[in-house]
């Protein structure tokens, strides 16, 4: 270990340089976290504005935020598109990236990425695009629009993830079963949705997570229903209020709790 | 063959599009025999075992198991189990969860299979490790565990598909013979499929030697490895030494080739060669026998040359002797016999006509 950190010292050079690369990762990581840390920070303060010091701790906000009836129906709202996104995308990944499997070579690639490339195109042009679809074919502004809006984001990524675990699905584990008198069927059952179970649950929480903070996509598309990002963003119109703060601490909290989910999930089966 | 038969693949073809992997495969296999399916990657050994096991589907022909026809039947309703070249255990299961799938399947009580698998892992030496999964085993032991897991529904027939590939040399050759034991000890019929000559000759009954798609020939052990039917036998077969050459004359079956450069050797003719043609002759290197002297003192039988290497491989010595046209040439010595053979000296080298086989064609050509 000591001649590493000789090297560090010589290619570091001097103790001032040092401090100042210090301090400029600290100010990168300030950047990247104050946002969040002042959201949070200020839906637990007592008072109503931005403004240090800080006089006293509430959760008067929370209380306020999930007394207001348009929360409740927005958080329902947006659970509800989440777990249909979840659903919908992965029952047509899962299908969709075992064809790949079986394919080889060009095929394959090509696939992959024409399957990909919608998760390049600007939410802003697929919210319009399809806002005047539906108007084109007559179907109003709602919640399923601003579903199937979602499962459009969330369909690339989750047969980005599903693809890149199933490359080592060992494909002669399911042939083995057939071998040893297990219908297809069987084979399923007993085999295959055992050993992908935790990679679809991945992509289950990573499709839910995409849904629940989709705002440009839904804006666009899901008419005069509310969901948490669309309310939100209603309600910074009137002004920044500690409600807002809270219920982005809300969203942040069960973001957080996907992501970490999916994480863990990914781990364990490694 | 006297014994009944458990296998008959009968004119199987397999073609991939206007890719014929496999051409009219005719082959009979006795109940209770081992038999390898032994062929360069490539030559579809393993598309043969994948029909038998039914995961691919023959273009033309029968395959028949006891006499019934088997031939559109999915794997599962086969009397057929598989070992996969990589074990392919399911990794989701105990080592016993594994072995006792089929049986689970099958609807047998939990204790009727419980008894089963630990029979089955007295007889593959996994005793105690059921309760591992198939990541705490060596390579050996997921050979074993899925060597059990075949054999635990009692198929008609046995067929592995190259499962002991991925070991190292000791731990094959030890797994070589611990397999023969096992299918001696059951009495069932094992179709096995290797590249490795030497395996097949330890284990098998018989060796149907393949190329290309086709079976080139169907032997016993000491039949192939004594009377190769081609040159691609000879060759595959333990090691030989291969000279081509011009057909000068054919005696009572002793043919004499002469190479371009002008060296005449002698074999026994397996098939009619016409004089002029062209053919290679084949002699094992433990067939040549070599002694001290000068050129002049040649018998018709012998040819002079020059030691270009002398080889020590423990149990016996190669010697390379390189003939005036450049041919070289391997004879394989006892230590005993090597006393005073050193580099550059000139030696004679002969060997019976009845060791060596001539046959038509060139060293490269196929069959």
């Amino acid at each position: 270990m000591r001649p590493a950190r000789d090297d560090a010292g010589s290619a570091g050079g001097s103790r001032a340089g040092r401090i100042v690369a210090a301090l400029f990762v600290a100010v990168v990581l300030l950047y990247l976290f104050a946002p969040v840390v002042v959201t949070v920070l200020f839906s637990l303060t007592t008072s109503p504005r931005l403004s240090l010091p800080i006089e006293g701790l509430t959760l008067d906000w929370y209380r306020e935020a999930f007394a207001n009836p348009i929360f409740t129906i927005a958080l329902t709202n947006s659970l509800l598109l989440a777990a249909i996104t979840a659903l919908v995308s992965v029952g047509l990944g899962v299908p969709f990236a075992f064809g790949l499997l079986r394919l080889r070579g060009r095929t394959r690639g090509t696939l992959v990425t024409a399957s990909l490339l919608p998760a390049a195109v600007p939410a802003l042009v697929l919210g319009i695009a399809l806002a005047v679809f539906f108007s084109g074919i007559g179907v109003a502004q709602g919640l399923p629009n601003a579903a199937i809006g979602h499962i459009l984001v969330a369909l690339p990524f989750v047969i980005l993830t599903l693809n890149a675990r199933l490359e080592t699905f060992d494909l002669s584990c399911l042939e083995a079963a057939r071998d040893l008198g297990a219908s297809p069927w069987q084979t399923f059952r007993d085999i295959t949705f055992p050993l992908i179970r935790p990679s679809v649950l991945g992509a289950a929480l990573l499709a839910a997570a995409l849904s629940l903070d989709e705002f440009v996509v839904t804006w666009f598309n899901v008419g005069n229903q509310q969901t948490l990002p669309v309310l939100i963003w209603g309600l910074l119109r009137r002004g920044i209020d500690p409600t807002v703060n809270a219920l982005a601490t809300v969203v942040l909290l069960s973001l957080t709790g996907l992501v970490l989910g999916a994480a863990l999930i990914a781990r364990r089966r490694a | 063959m006297t014994a009944p038969i458990a296998v008959e693949i009968t004119g199987v073809e397999k073609r991939f599009g206007d890719h014929a992997v496999l051409h009219g495969i005719d082959l009979a296999i006795g109940e209770n025999e081992f038999v390898s399916l032994l062929g360069p990657s490539g030559c579809g050994k393993t598309t043969l075992l994948r029909i038998v096991a039914g995961f691919e589907h023959a273009t033309a022909g029968s395959v028949r198991i006891r006499g019934e026809d088997v031939t559109g039947l999915p794997p599962h309703r086969r009397p057929t189990n598989l070992v996969f070249q990589r074990g392919a255990l399911f990794p989701h299961m105990s080592v016993a969860e594994n072995i006792g799938y089929s049986l689970k399947l099958r609807g047998w009580p939990k204790a009727r299979i419980a008894a089963r698998v630990d029979e089955l892992l007295h007889l593959v030496k996994l005793d105690g490790l059921g309760g591992r999964g198939p990541t705490q085993l060596s390579g050996g032991q997921i050979q074993r565990a899925a060597l059990a897991r075949a054999l635990a529904p009692e198929p008609s027939v046995l067929l592995l598909d190259e499962p002991l590939s991925a070991l190292d040399l000791k731990l094959r050759q030890h797994m070589q013979l611990e397999l023969r034991a096992i299918q001696r000890a059951l009495g069932a019929t094992f179709i096995y499929v290797t590249h490795d000559q030497t395996e097949a000759l330890v284990m098998s009954d018989r060796i149907a030697i393949m190329n290309a798609g086709r079976l080139v020939q169907v032997g016993t052990p000491r039949e192939i490895y004594t009377r190769p039917a081609s040159i691609f036998a000879s060759d595959f077969i333990g090691e030989t030494n291969l000279v081509t050459g011009s057909v000068a004359g054919v005696e009572e079956g002793v043919v004499t080739l002469v190479t371009p450069g002008g060296l005449r050797v002698r074999g026994s003719a397996s098939v009619p060669l016409a004089a002029g043609s062209t053919a290679t002759l084949s002699v094992r290197p433990e067939a040549v026998r070599l002694r001290k002297g000068d050129p002049a003192d040649a018998t018709p039988d012998e040819i002079g040359g020059t030691i270009a290497e002398v080889v020590y491989l423990g149990s016996r010595v190669r010697i390379e002797v390189a003939a005036p046209d450049g041919t070289l040439l391997w004879a394989d010595l006892r230590d005993a016999e090597t006393t005073g053979l050193e580099r550059g000296m000139v030696v004679l080298l002969g060997w019976p006509a009845d060791a060596a086989g001539v046959w038509p064609g060139s060293e490269g050509a196929e069959g």
